[in-house]
């Protein structure tokens, strides 16, 4: 008997998620709960230290939830086995902040995008170099590059390799934690065009979390905002945008739109 | 290729530096190897100036320097006047025994310091890094003289290690086996001593290399893909930690003819140590040139395997 989830179930839905750190009074996380259908790509923004990070990172397995559950494809990510985890890791790729300081300096780039193959032992290593380069490709980047090293790529192009890397292994849920903050305005138009591209083509689930709430209004289909460990509203961008309920998310709102009027 | 010539032409031009000035100051220290000659009134001043004109002291210096530098290409690195013979042969007997013990206490420390500095890296913040930590500072603290003393007293009190030297009496007459045993055993402290006295800054180095390359983003972004500890450790960290510890490889291999002269001096080892002390004193100065020439080769040499090393393990050094 399958146990895969309907289809019209939603891929990741996180239940009363709380994380306490030791040595801290408040939670990093409060009881958060959010729904993220198939397909569709969730803005999770808030000022820095609202608890987003966590929240990504109890999301890739990094950090243990305190209480909560997270389903994912119908499986709950907390109460995995360590095999099991490491497979869950494939569904599941992030996009860490300057994406382009998580390139191993000493690998060439068919090397750095095929790891995750090798890690998730899939395929023979000339199977994984040309599936390397097929990626790469994917996110234009040239087969001649293949042999380069990191260093030898522009800032743009790193980020490529950062994104030829994460969905290498056809992830379900892509999560850009802060992954575009520090880009130039030409190169934030272009790794965000290729990210709508490759939704499109590959429909890819993403969670997009920035400070930044019109880098998120640009591509994302809802938002959610967090605010001190909490997650203090969620809905449609348009809907978001234009009857922000929420105080934490008029700041925001606020924020942005004076940035916008700033004379350039 | 261009590389390597480059970086030996240094190393050339360097060693040719360092014996200029090591010869000019030998003339500026007062006084020669016949100084306290002159002290005996049944010596005439004619005799030590004999003396002087039969080796050469009484040329001007560059006649001097152009002489010992033809000495030096025929690998006799001057005269000794205290052993009357080239300096080279006396050197080279005197080198296998320092070598001897400094290499195996170079390999020994590394290859101590190098699990413990990783191990140390990976317990971060907990009581056992603490531990370790502790124990490495108190063992900085405590001068190598002092431990080699220590371990000297014990060694007499209570009879376990021979309290000197390099062999037994009535070594020759031994079997191979057994005349290798002997080395060993005589090697055990003075090897304790210098392992001891390189541990804390090497285990310091790795651990703070591997610290940094445990924290560097493309070893956060391997674990987050479920990469295996060893591949994570052989692939991504070591390598990443691998510079500053070649650079302090280099420095290691280049202090092999100077980390043990004390201790040998101390624990009567037969190498270097002794004789350039003995040197010193007798204002032999051949002898006294030798052995800072032959420290500065190996220094310029441990630069040199050094450079070599980080140019092949960087690839962007390679490409810069």
């Amino acid at each position: 008997m399958s146990t895969d989830p309907p289809i019209d179930a939603p891929l990741l839905r996180i239940c009363g998620l709380t994380k306490t750190y030791e040595k801290r009074h408040t939670p990093a996380l409060g009881d958060v709960n959010l729904a993220l259908g198939r397909g569709r790509i969730l803005g999770l923004v808030g000022p820095s230290g609202s608890g987003k990070s966590t929240l990504a990172r109890c999301l890739t397995l990094f950090e243990e939830p305190t209480a909560g559950e997270i389903w994912f494809e119908g499986r709950d990510l907390c109460r995995l086995s360590q095999r099991e985890r490491r497979l869950m890791r494939a569904q599941i790729q992030i996009i860490f902040q300057e994406p382009a300081s998580t390139l191993n300096p000493r690998f060439t780039a068919a090397e750095i995008v095929a790891e995750p193959l090798l890690i998730q032992k899939r395929g023979n290593p000339s199977e994984q170099r040309e599936s390397a380069i097929r990626m790469m490709e994917m996110v234009g980047l040239a087969r001649e590059a293949a042999g380069r090293r990191a260093h030898q790529f522009s800032g743009g192009q790193r980020q490529r390799l950062a994104i030829a890397r994460a969905l290498i292994l056809d992830p379900k849920l892509l999560i850009l934690d802060e992954s575009f903050s520090g880009l130039d305005a030409a190169l934030e138009v272009q790794i965000t065009g290729l990210l709508q591209e490759l939704r499109q083509r590959l429909g890819l689930t993403m969670i997009l979390i920035s400070h930044d709430l019109s880098l998120a209004a640009e591509l994302a289909d809802e938002i959610a905002v967090m605010a001190n460990g909490a997650l203090v509203e969620q809905a449609a961008t348009a809907e978001l945008l234009a009857r922000p309920r929420h105080p934490s998310t008029r700041a925001l709102l606020e924020a942005t739109l004076a940035l916008s009027w700033r004379p350039s | 290729m261009k590389y390597v010539a480059r970086r030996l032409l240094q190393a050339a031009l360097l060693l040719l530096v360092v014996s200029m000035l090591s010869f000019l100051f030998s003339t500026l220290a007062p006084g020669d190897y016949y100084s306290e000659l002159r002290l005996d009134p049944r010596v005439s001043a004619e005799t030590i100036a004999g003396l002087r004109a039969q080796y050469g002291l009484d040329r001007p210096l560059p006649a001097r320097y152009a002489a010992w530098l033809a000495s030096a290409a025929r690998g006799d690195f001057g005269y000794s006047l205290t052993y009357h013979g080239p300096v080279g042969p006396l050197l080279r007997e005197r080198l296998r025994a320092t070598l001897l013990l400094t290499v195996t206490a170079t390999l020994l420390a590394w290859l101590l310091a190098i699990p413990v500095g990783i191990w140390n890296a990976t317990q971060r913040g907990t009581w056992r890094d603490g531990a370790v930590r502790l124990l490495l500072a108190l063992l900085l603290s405590v001068p190598d003289l002092l431990l080699a003393i220590g371990f000297l007293v014990l060694a007499v009190q209570t009879g376990w290690f021979p309290p000197g030297g390099m062999k037994s009496p009535g070594w020759d007459s031994l079997g191979s086996m057994a005349r290798a045993r002997d080395i060993a055993w005589h090697m055990a402290l003075p090897v304790a001593v210098l392992v001891l006295g390189m541990l804390p800054v090497l285990v310091r180095h790795v651990r703070a290399s591997m610290a940094e390359a445990l924290d560097a983003p493309f070893a956060w972004n391997a674990r987050a893909q479920g990469i295996p500890r060893l591949r994570l450790l052989f692939r991504h960290l070591m390598p990443a930690a691998l510079n500053p510890l070649i650079s302090l490889l280099g420095f290691s291999l280049g202090t092999l003819l100077s980390a043990s002269l004390l201790i040998e001096v101390l624990m009567g080892w037969p190498g270097l140590g002794p004789l350039f002390l003995e040197a010193i004193m007798a204002r032999d100065f051949g002898v006294v040139l030798g052995v800072v020439m032959m420290s500065t080769t190996f220094l310029a040499a441990g630069n040199l395997v050094a450079d070599l090393l980080l140019y092949r393990a960087d690839p962007r050094i390679r490409v810069r």
